[in-house]
C-alpha cells in the first residue's frame, strides 16, 4: 500500500464509523448527544479541567499559607527573642541594681524585688521556650535526624511512652523547608499519639530510599477510623498531608484497631536536596 | 462568522444552493457555540482553505435549533461533519484536530 493509501486508511479508521465515534467520545471531542427526544450536553472534559485547576489552586494556596505561616513564626520568634528577650534581660538587670542599692531602712522592698526578679526569670524562660517552639533552631544546629531523635527522647519523657528512632541519614543536611516540614509532621504525629492513641510503643523513622525521603511514625495504639482520617475537621491530619503534598510528596495513614497507626510521608529526594554529607 | 477574501461560502442550514460541479459540500452539525463544535468549524475551514480554497461550501446545522435535520441525517453527536458531495458521502466525528487524518478521510490528500 502506498504511503498515501496508509494515511487514507488511518484517517477513515480513526474519524469515521463506530471507531471514529468511540474515539471522539473517548477524547472528549463531543459536546452534545442528540437523543430521540432531547439533546444532552457533554461537558465532562471542561468540568474535569475546572476541577483539576481549582484543585491546583487550592494546593498552591495551602502551600503558600504554610510557607507564610512558617516565615511568620520565624519572624515572631526573632521579635520575641530580640525585643522581648532583651527588654526582660534589662528589666532583670535593673531589679538586681535596685536590690543592691536598697537602703537598710527600706528592707521590706527587698522581698518585693526578689519576687519581681523571680517572675522576670520565669518570663525569660518562657520566652525562650516559645522561641524554640516557634523556630526549631535545633534543626539548624543539629540537623534533622538529631533533632528528631531528641524529639523522640523528649516525647518519651513527657508522654511516658517508649519512642524509638531509626534513620539512615545521619550526618545529612536537608533543605530547610523540607526539614521544617518533616519536623512539624513528626511533632504533630507524636502529639496525636500522646493525645489519642493510648499506645505502649512508638517508632519514628527517617529513611532515605532511592527516590524518596520516607518518614514514618508507627504506634501500637487504638487506631484511627477511616472517617476521622478523611474528615474535614481533622485539621492536624490535613496539615500534615498538605505539608507533604506541598513538597511534591504523598501522605498516607494506615490504621487498624489491632495494629495501631502507621503514618507515612514520602517526599521526592529532588525536593529535599540532601547535602554532600550523604553522597555515599 | 467572518468570511475571508470571499473564497469561502458558508451557507446556513435550509438555504438551498446549487454548488458548482467540482465543489465540496459539507454539512457540519454543531450544538450552539459549544467548544468542540466551534473547534470543528474552525478546523474544517482551515483545512478547506488550505487545500480546496474557493471550491467548498460548509452548511452548518445547529442541532439545538434544527433537531429534525439531525434526526434525518442520523446525527447522534456534535460535532459531526458529513461530506455530501462529491459522493460517496463520508461522516466524521469530533473536532477534526488532526488535518492529516481529516484529509485522508475526505479523500483530499493531494487534492490541492
Ligand atoms: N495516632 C493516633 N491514634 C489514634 N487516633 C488518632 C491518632 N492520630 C489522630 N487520631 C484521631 O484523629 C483525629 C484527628 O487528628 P488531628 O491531628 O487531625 O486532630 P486533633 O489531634 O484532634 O487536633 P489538632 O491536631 O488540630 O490539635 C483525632 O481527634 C483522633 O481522634
Ligand atoms: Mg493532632
Amino acid at each position: 500500500m502506498s504511503p498515501q493509501g496508509t494515511a487514507h486508511r488511518e484517517g477513515i479508521d480513526s474519524l469515521t464509523g463506530a471507531a471514529g465515534l468511540a474515539r471522539a467520545l473517548r477524547t472528549h471531542e463531543v459536546d452534545a448527544i442528540v437523543g430521540v427526544r432531547d439533546i444532552m450536553f457533554v461537558r465532562l472534559k471542561q468540568a474535569e479541567d475546572e476541577l483539576e485547576s481549582s484543585r491546583n489552586q487550592l494546593r498552591a494556596l495551602t502551600a503558600h499559607l504554610l510557607s507564610v505561616r512558617d516565615s511568620e513564626r520565624v519572624a515572631i520568634a526573632r521579635e520575641l527573642h530580640d525585643e522581648f528577650g532583651q527588654a526582660l534581660t534589662s528589666l532583670q538587670l535593673g531589679l538586681a541594681w535596685l536590690a543592691r542599692n536598697v537602703k537598710p531602712a527600706q528592707k521590706p522592698l527587698l522581698t518585693k524585688i526578689g519576687a519581681l526578679s523571680d517572675a522576670t526569670t520565669s518570663l525569660i524562660r518562657s520566652v525562650k521556650n516559645i522561641t524554640v517552639e516557634l523556630r526549631p533552631g535545633a534543626l539548624d544546629e543539629l540537623g534533622l535526624a538529631k533533632t528528631l531523635k531528641s524529639s523522640a527522647r523528649e516525647f518519651e519523657g513527657s508522654a511516658g511512652i517508649p519512642c524509638g528512632f531509626r534513620t539512615n541519614t545521619a550526618g545529612a543536611t536537608f533543605d530547610r523547608p523540607a526539614a521544617v516540614a518533616v519536623y512539624r509532621i513528626v511533632q504533630a504525629a507524636l502529639t496525636n499519639v500522646a493525645r489519642h492513641a493510648r499506645a505502649s510503643n512508638v517508632t519514628v523513622a527517617l529513611m532515605k530510599r532511592t527516590y524518596d525521603l520516607v518518614v514514618t511514625v508507627r504506634d501500637d495504639g487504638k487506631g484511627i477510623s477511616r472517617k476521622l482520617i478523611d474528615s474535614q475537621n481533622s485539621l492536624g491530619i490535613i496539615g500534615m498531608r498538605e505539608r507533604t503534598v506541598a513538597l511534591g510528596g504523598t501522605f498516607t495513614l494506615a490504621s487498624s484497631r489491632s495494629n495501631g497507626t502507621l503514618l507515612t510521608a514520602r517526599i521526592p529526594l529532588s525536593r529535599v536536596v540532601i547535602g554532600p554529607a550523604t553522597a555515599a | 462568522m467572518t468570511t475571508r477574501g470571499g473564497k469561502r461560502r458558508i451557507a446556513q442550514a435550509g438555504r438551498d444552493t446549487t454548488p458548482a460541479p467540482d465543489t465540496y459540500v459539507f454539512q457540519l452539525f454543531v450544538a450552539g457555540d459549544e467548544p468542540n463544535s466551534a473547534l470543528a468549524l474552525g478546523n474544517l475551514v482551515r483545512i478547506c482553505d488550505a487545500h480546496i480554497a474557493g471550491r467548498y461550501e460548509i452548511h452548518t446545522v445547529d442541532v439545538l435549533k434544527n433537531a429534525d435535520a439531525a434526526y434525518k441525517h442520523n446525527v447522534i453527536v456534535t460535532p459531526t461533519v458529513i461530506l455530501t458531495r462529491p459522493l460517496p458521502s463520508v461522516t466524521l466525528f469530533g473536532t477534526l484536530r488532526d488535518p492529516a487524518q481529516v484529509l485522508a478521510a475526505l479523500r483530499l490528500t493531494g487534492a490541492r
